[in-house]
């Protein structure tokens, strides 16, 4: 018939049935494959997602696709903020989310559910972690052990601070210097005064030492710029490069 | 109904929670995703199941390497572990790679890249050792390893026939016998690091353009010890998409436009501390004409012999131009 606007139906496991614009419901890699491969007449059954999750699914998918088409006037920031509150739901709608976007395969918003809920975990103790999910500690004490003991190696040791000494720039012009929030940097170099003024200004760390070398006196006067770099939580990347004033 | 409660309680701890955690969990830095583990036997049973995730050890900057890196291969999950990255760690030896070569060997049969970035400790001997366990290994990485010879590089043309990415940089007792050594053993290179390789000389150079033409990354950055003899040569390198040639004091109008017929080039560094003095525009435009299609990355600092370097200039003769290096 050619009408500027397909709709498509879905029937969720509840037996609810959504007509979506074509251009809507393809958002989902599933249902676009289907569509394309079964007859597009017939409704589609989306088994594994429910009326409620769906309806929000659509939601997202809708405002996407309105916001890239221009058919909405929206910024991205405004968009970034709407996300935002689009995940701010109970956890059992949450963890919904996800698994019926995994399935529907809708890679921003699985992204976007999942970051959320990744977001929740970093830096989390097991302990906290629980509590965070309501997840019940099923292991009994001795096994529980056994899986710590096990994977002791992929924690810092409490308390424990590493030192990482770099004696000497492996290169005259530029050294990559990475710190994190729970090692020491002690950094040796030469033309130090600049470089002592940069790294405590940029790092901002107090773990951060650095230790003068008797300086050359034939090295030429080199003006330095420091960028910074930030690489994850806690963790900055200093690249130091110096230049030769003309 | 208490019953419906508990059967809740039970779907989300046995199905539901452990369902999104494998899902998430691709999105997790290594210690929250073994955090993971720890809480609860059906998530751990049900990560411990998908492979996929188990394939990369990260023990960057910690210290006790060695014994963490002993402790992780030691476990079923990890024994087809596809990278391990130990870069700026500490406390790991030639020893802790020999108890993995006669414990652990096993589980480095599937390993590709390898990073010991740092790790100073290590020797020829601790190359030997843990690259006799790596047949399939790709990427080799030893930034700044004072400690490795000629000897080590032996071991590894030996032990690892598929490498396709080498890191030596910073590794100054290297020699033209390890280039040699290279370019006898992997004419499929692609990339190659010899920032700081201050033994080596063009001969040895040479002998890599020769050999290993597919190379497209090629660092040798503060080598002021080459010449044109070898900066000529750099033409035969048909795929040469990155060229790092920072500190290349003798290089002339003449060797770079020779490189300049590398006509894939993206990226070209040409800084210099003390000035590379030889290069003129002259051979801007000889560069132009054969990369003005492809350069996006363009650093002349420190070649006090071209003048025409402003923003403007560069951009006439290469349009592509994304990363200017232009230094005040």
């Amino acid at each position: 018939m050619g009408s500027t606007s397909t709709k498509i139906k879905l029937r969720t496991s509840d037996q609810k049935v959504f007509e979506v614009e074509k251009a809507v419901a393809v958002q989902s890699q599933t249902i676009k494959y289907i569509y394309e491969n079964g007859c597009p007449d017939s409704v589609i059954h989306v088994h594994s997602v429910s009326g409620d999750i769906l309806s929000k699914i659509l939601d997202y998918c809708k405002k996407h696709v309105n916001s890239a088409a221009g058919k909405e006037d929206i910024s991205p920031e405004e968009l970034y903020e709407w996300d935002a509150n689009f995940v701010k739901v109970d956890q059992n709608t949450l963890f919904d989310l996800i698994l019926a976007a995994n399935c529907l395969k809708i890679e921003s918003l699985l992204d976007l559910t999942c970051q959320t809920v990744a977001n929740m975990i970093k830096g989390k103790r097991p302990e906290e972690i629980r509590t965070t999910f309501n997840i019940k500690n099923d292991y009994t004490i001795e096994a529980e052990e056994a899986v710590r003991r096990e994977n002791k190696w992929a924690f810092d040791m409490l308390g424990g601070v590493g030192t990482m000494v770099i004696e000497e720039l492996a290169d005259d012009t530029m050294s990559k210097c990475v710190t994190n929030t729970k090692s020491r940097v002690c950094v040796i170099a030469a033309n130090q005064i600049v470089m002592m003024r940069s790294i405590s200004k940029l790092a901002n760390k107090k773990s951060i030492d650095v230790y003068k070398q008797p300086q050359n006196p034939t090295t030429p006067r080199i003006k330095e710029s420091v960028k910074q770099r930030n690489v994850g939580t806690g963790f900055i990347e200093l690249f130091f490069h110096f230049k030769c004033k003309m | 109904m208490e019953v419906e409660g508990e059967e809740q309680t039970s779907i989300w701890n046995k199905e539901t929670v452990p369902k999104v955690m494998k899902i998430v969990s691709t999105r997790l830095a290594q210690r929250d995703l073994i955090s993971l583990l720890l809480l609860s036997p059906w998530i751990h049973r049900t990560l411990i199941s998908y492979p996929s995730l188990w394939l990369s050890i990260d023990l960057r900057e910690m210290n006790n390497a060695g014994d963490r890196l002993i402790a992780a291969l030691s476990l079923p999950r990890y024994q087809h572990v596809k990278q391990i990255s130990l870069e700026f760690s500490q406390d790991i030896d030639d020893d802790h790679l020999e108890v993995i070569k006669s414990k652990c060997l096993g589980s480095l049969q599937d390993l590709e890249s390898l990073n010991l970035n740092g790790c100073q400790k290590i020797s020829d001997k601790g190359i030997e050792a843990v690259t006799s366990c790596c047949p399939k290994l790709k990427v080799f990485s030893i930034y700044w390893n004072v400690r490795a010879t000629d000897e080590g590089v032996k071991h590894l043309v030996k032990n690892c026939k598929y490498i396709v990415d080498l890191n030596f940089s910073g590794c100054k007792h290297l020699s033209d016998k390890s280039l040699q050594l290279v370019a006898d053993n992997y004419p499929e290179l692609e990339s190659l690091n010899l920032t700081r390789c201050v033994k080596m000389r063009d001969s040895g150079l040479q002998q890599v353009f020769v050999k290993c033409s597919f190379l497209q990354s090629l660092n040798i950055y503060a080598l002021s010890s080459f010449t044109d003899e070898a900066y000529k040569k750099i033409s035969v390198l048909s795929h040469l998409k990155f060229l790092d040639l920072c500190g290349a004091q003798n290089l002339s109008d003449d060797g770079l436009s020779c490189i300049a017929k590398c006509k894939k080039l993206v990226s070209l560094n040409l800084t210099c501390l003390f000035g590379i003095v030889g290069v003129t525009d002259k051979c801007l435009e000889a560069l132009s004409k054969s990369c003005a299609n492809t350069m996006t990355t363009l650093d002349v600092n420190g070649c006090i012999g071209i003048k025409r370097r402003s923003r403007d200039d560069l951009l006439k003769l290469f349009p592509y131009l994304r990363c200017f290096k232009v230094h005040s």
